[in-house]
């Protein structure tokens, strides 16, 4: 195992853009869980105002300025980090599962009513981008960070459903899935003893690829007012605050802006080394 | 013949996918705790008022039997009123829509050509400097939200270097021409107003590019990589060594197949335009759907949102049948494969 992973190590490290992206996204992990230690005023993640240092330049005090009621927005978008990392793991936590368990029956179960069912029920989700649907969604929903996670959540599973599907179809009459229904293996041994270990580097890459497409349409909701509600401090919130007072505050739309794309950026440049590194590993 | 089936089956498809996007928001709205006609009136209308509005809307009636006579709405036109402006949806719809539908074709424009030409120059000096700055683009492109893009090119054009207008449709000072089609760009040229024609077209250069750099930079990235895969195979090869020009090379037997996937993802990408615009109006200001769409959400006016929804999704679906007819033409494999019959 420790070899194994020491290997997989080996692959990933070759690419040096890759290890910094996983590099950076430490970083903002670990920012985000230590946030009200490392950040300079913890008490700005909240409903804190003080409106005589409102709005100011970025200074020695405040790298990145401070907003319209006087919080300092680099404390504001690391803490902002929380609800962003999380996002992405709640969502991803729900949607791997559900997408993995119909992709898998429907696959094992090719040209019978389940299969029909289920996946006309994955192809209605597809047939529409993920940001109309999460829009969609969260439209109906009163506005806050529970609910943006499900509407996301809404939108990313069929896109597993199908990975899934396709992987299991393709598998389903190998023999080793027929030596096992021969003897007698229950349906759910086969699903997620025999189907599901061969499908695992593919849904791992999408993991890790789609991370920062969960945080992207999850700052897009709140940037439109749908996520996380003030004052509890969200990067989509703070760039559509600051982006009323452009281009006087710059400040205050730019920080949380460029926080987003370094995220999500990191999270595709890892992504990528981490397809590359499973990609030649044949299994 | 197969051609039609085969549309004839996307279209009952399509129309699947519609009822199927109207029924997920119907019920969720339905879910939600809250009286959709309490929140309409506010909390100090007397109970009658909110009654009377309730059996209008007919929520008083099953939730199925309330979807059935939204639908027979829907397929009349008649997307009900909204509470927000107390005016019809569809008049709503028609008073909001041109104006992103003029800068989604803008966009749309900007992000074909750009990106294709972007991809071509890539691919003709692969694993050159050019190319690398390309690729590094192009990746930032794909990873970077419409609305960073909008921010930032705000920022430097309205205040670094304020060459562009940064705000609305047009400038202060010049007249708006008589709404025809209510596209500021159409209805001045039909008025030979080309004063208001360029004034017009200026302000759509900022939330025009900002919606398209994404896509953009992702049909670069696929031209090139398809047109580098295209350079090495056998038929390219074989061109070469007969000693044809690179350049009827190029325009003769390499672009044409290179550019199908480019054309695929071009369909799609031109339908999520729409659903970024609502970002990227928001901020440049652009009195388009975004402002009504959001406005209509915050405030739950759910035959407002239905409607918006189910437009954005009615026009990624027939987006979606027009790529593939587009694409079956130009693509003999995918034309004779149904030909055959699958």
């Amino acid at each position: 195992m420790g070899e194994a992973a020491g290997r997989y190590w080996y692959k990933f490290s070759r690419k040096k853009l890759s290890v910094a992206g996983l590099a950076v996204i430490l970083l903002v992990v670990f920012a985000s869980i230590f946030a009200p230690l490392i950040v300079p005023y913890p008490e700005h993640a909240g409903p804190f105002v003080d409106l005589i240092r409102g709005s100011t330049t970025p200074s020695r005090a405040h790298l990145f300025g401070t907003d319209l009621y006087g919080r300092d927005i680099l404390s504001r978008v690391v803490f902002a980090f929380r609800p962003a990392l999380l996002i992405g793991i709640v969502v991803l936590s729900i949607v791997v599962p559900i997408g993995t368990v119909i992709g898998l029956i429907a696959g094992y179960h090719v040209g019978h009513l389940s299969d029909t069912v289920l996946m006309r029920i994955t192809d209605i989700f597809l047939g529409l981008p993920p940001l109309i649907l999460a829009l969609a969604v969260s439209a109906v929903l009163t506005p806050s960070l529970f609910n943006s996670m499900v509407a996301v959540s809404i939108a990313f599973w069929p896109w597993y459903a199908r990975l899934v599907y396709s992987m299991v179809s393709s598998v389903r009459n190998e023999y080793y899935v027929r030596s096992a229904e021969l003897i007698g293996e229950s349906v759910p041994h086969i699903l997620f003893r025999e189907i599901l270990p061969n499908c695992v580097s593919p849904i791992f890459t999408k993991i890790t690829l789609d991370f920062g497409w969960v945080i992207i349409l999850s700052a897009s909701l709140s940037f439109v007012g749908l996520g996380e509600q003030p004052p509890a401090p969200a990067l989509g919130t703070m760039v559509a605050e600051g982006a009323r007072y452009l281009p006087d505050h710059w400040w205050e739309a730019v920080f949380p802006a460029l926080a987003i794309v370094l995220i999500v950026l990191s999270f595709n440049i890892m992504g990528d080394g981490v397809r590359d590194m499973l990609a030649s590993e044949e299994v | 013949m197969r051609l039609v089936s085969f549309l004839l089956r996307r279209l009952v498809y399509s129309v699947i996918v519609l009822i199927g996007l109207s029924i997920l928001i119907f019920v969720l709205a339905r879910i939600v705790p809250g009286d959709p006609a309490r929140m309409a009136l506010g909390a100090n209308a007397p109970k009658w008022v909110v009654d009377n509005l309730r059996k209008e809307m007919n929520l008083d009636r099953p939730l199925y039997i309330q979807y059935v006579l939204w639908l027979k709405g829907v397929l009349q036109g008649d997307f009900g009123s909204s509470l927000y402006t107390k005016r019809p949806v569809l008049e709503d719809l028609a008073e909001f829509l041109p104006a992103t539908v003029e800068l989604v074709v803008f966009a749309g424009v900007i992000m074909g050509i750009g990106g294709v030409l972007l991809g071509i120059l890539s691919a003709r000096y692969s694993n050159s400097w050019v190319d690398a700055v390309i690729r590094i683009l192009s990746y930032i492109g794909v990873v970077t939200p419409s609305f960073v893009f909008a921010i930032v090119f705000m920022l430097v054009f309205g205040y670094l270097w304020p060459i562009l207008p940064v705000m609305g449709r047009l400038s202060r000072g010049i007249a708006a021409p008589a709404a025809v089609t209510k596209m500021v760009t159409l209805d001045s040229l039909f008025r030979g107003d080309l004063n208001a024609f360029f004034d017009a077209l200026k302000h759509m250069v900022l939330p025009g590019i900002s919606l398209a750099l994404g896509g953009l930079s992702q049909e670069a990235r696929i031209t090139r990589s398809s047109l580098v895969d295209n350079m090495s195979k056998d038929y390219i090869l074989s061109h070469v060594s007969y000693g044809i020009p690179d350049r009827s090379i190029w325009f003769r037997f390499l672009l044409k197949p290179s550019l199908i996937p480019t054309i695929s993802v071009f369909g799609l990408d031109f339908a999520v335009l729409f659903a970024n615009a609502f970002l990227v109006e928001m901020v440049f200001n652009w009195p388009g759907l975004s402002r009504y769409g959001i406005n209509v959400m915050l405030q739950k006016d759910l035959n407002a949102i239905s409607a918006v929804i189910v437009v954005l999704g009615a026009i990624f679906v027939v987006m979606n049948i027009f790529t593939d007819i587009v694409v079956s033409f130009l693509d003999p494999r995918i034309r004779l494969g149904m030909a055959k019959g699958e």
